[in-house]
């Protein structure tokens, strides 16, 4: 009884010097795909934590080098690529070859993966200020045609008709921020890790806690405040489009980066639009897409798409929250 | 048990309660960091509790200097080369957790405070 007692009384000791127990963590910040990204990881030892970091950051470095539309990194990168347009069949690196394969095979008409020459006509502008004219986007958006490109997987080239140009803008960081999440989940040292890229976010294992990771929405309209928090759990992602982080104004009217492929112009009738999904890369894909679809047909994909949820916010401040998120998504006061 | 076992236990919990004090007073006190990163590395970690007067701080970026004041309740971005500004618009960051970035100079500001859990592990922007 009484060996009992002292176990008890040295076993509480330790627990609440923190001696036991003690999950570390370590984070660390980097500039890449023209944003911030961060990465946290938790475990019991500092070092393989760090490591495992480093490691991640370099994958995603892998991605960002391949999908940069405006930078020389290697010879078979995208930049590469849209210089060869019209010149026949092109051997890619394989990690664009797969980011090129996986989008394509959605199949969605409302992503277009050629808007490299329309994305090219916004930026000129947007340098200036001013507003592109409907022919101007119309000639871009010539470029931007079903069979613009074609992918050979087994040859692992890919042919760009003339003057195309593709920009992989709807996909890169989420593809970037899986391929690190993927690389955190090789080290087992690794118990729980957060992959943070801005508008693309993706969680792996359970905080030492055991609550949720929370994970706020900002709010559209204010930065300093939020839309809603959701509370998830071991490998989730979610990605948010919205028209409010690159945008210029030109007589009051708001010209945003995300495009609607159809008309060329940026798409109008969503604000923000959050995608909950496994994987960054896939959450990444249809925040995106959601952003360009009508509300309702949004929703409505979303609620026939399994394990895809969704928060949407329309130009009217009206708040749209999938079934599947009732328990997990607070909206803010 | 004898007598010394009795000691030990004592000794033991008395540590115990020390230590916890001890942390948990740490974390009470302001211990928030000032971190300012330029491409990818450390530029300063200034402790916010010891700084006296505002200070100004030039880091020579790409397009030229950008400016960047803190006092001890935080930091801003006072001047920037950049085209945007939204690095200068971000305005004074106060609160652990909290960051200004001027992407195309890649210039971070970030206060952090050891072992402070926040409210949100993340939040999408």
């Amino acid at each position: 009884m009484r060996k009992v007692f002292f176990a008890v009384v040295l076993i509480s000791s330790l627990l609440t010097t923190g001696c036991f127990f003690q999950q570390k963590e370590y984070s660390d910040t980097r500039f890449l795909m023209d944003t911030l990204i961060k990465i946290t990881a938790y475990g019991e030892n500092q070092e393989p934590l760090e490591a495992a970091t480093t490691k991640a950051f370099k994958a995603l470095q892998a991605v960002a080098d391949v999908t940069d539309p405006y930078e020389s990194h290697l010879e078979d990168d995208l930049y590469a690529l849209n210089q060869k347009a019209g010149q026949g069949s092109v051997k890619v690196n394989p990690l664009l070859l797969n980011i090129l394969t996986k989008t394509e095979a959605f199949h969605h008409k409302q992503i277009n993966l050629a808007l490299g020459k329309v994305i090219e006509v916004w930026q000129a502008h947007g340098k200036d200020k001013t507003v592109p004219t409907k022919e101007e986007i119309q000639t871009a958006l010539s470029t931007a045609k079903p069979g613009a490109f074609t992918i050979n997987e087994i040859d692992g080239t890919v042919t760009l008709a003339p003057k195309a140009s593709l920009d992989l803008g709807a996909v890169a960081k989420g593809y970037g921020v899986e391929t690190a999440a993927l690389e955190l989940k090789k080290h087992p040292e690794v118990e729980a890790a957060l992959v943070n890229g801005g508008g693309n976010i993706k969680v792996i294992g359970t905080k030492k806690d055991g609550k949720p990771w929370r994970i706020g929405i900002q709010n559209p309209r204010d930065s300093k405040k939020l839309l809603g928090t959701l509370a998830l759990t071991d490998n989730i992602a979610v990605a948010t489009s919205g028209d409010y982080q690159r945008y210029y104004e030109v007589n009051g009217v708001r010209y945003h980066h995300i495009i609607d492929p159809v008309t060329g112009f940026p798409a109008r009738g969503t604000i923000s639009a959050t995608a909950i999904t496994t994987s960054a890369y896939v959450a990444d894909y249809y925040s995106t897409l959601l952003f360009v679809l009508p509300v309702d047909e949004a929703m409505k994909l979303v609620e026939n798409t399994k394990d895809l949820e969704a928060v949407i916010e329309d130009d009217q401040g009206k708040v749209y929250v999938s079934s599947g998120l009732k328990d997990k998504f607070t909206l803010a006061k | 048990m004898r007598k010394a076992d009795y000691l030990l236990v004592l000794v033991l919990v008395v540590l115990a309660i020390l230590g916890y004090g001890f942390f948990a007073l740490r974390s009470n006190s302001t211990n928030k960091i000032l971190i300012i990163k330029h491409d990818n590395t450390v530029v300063e970690r200034i402790p916010l509790k010891g700084v006296t007067a505002e200070t100004k701080l030039a880091i020579n970026v790409q397009d030229g200097t950008l400016i960047v004041r803190y006092d001890k309740n935080g930091a801003w971005v006072e001047e920037s080369p950049c085209p945007d500004k939204i690095c200068q618009h971000q305005g004074k960051i106060t609160k652990t957790g909290e960051t200004v970035a001027c992407v195309p100079e890649k210039v971070l500001l970030t206060i952090e405070e050891p072992q402070k859990e926040a409210e949100h592990d993340a939040i999408l922007k």
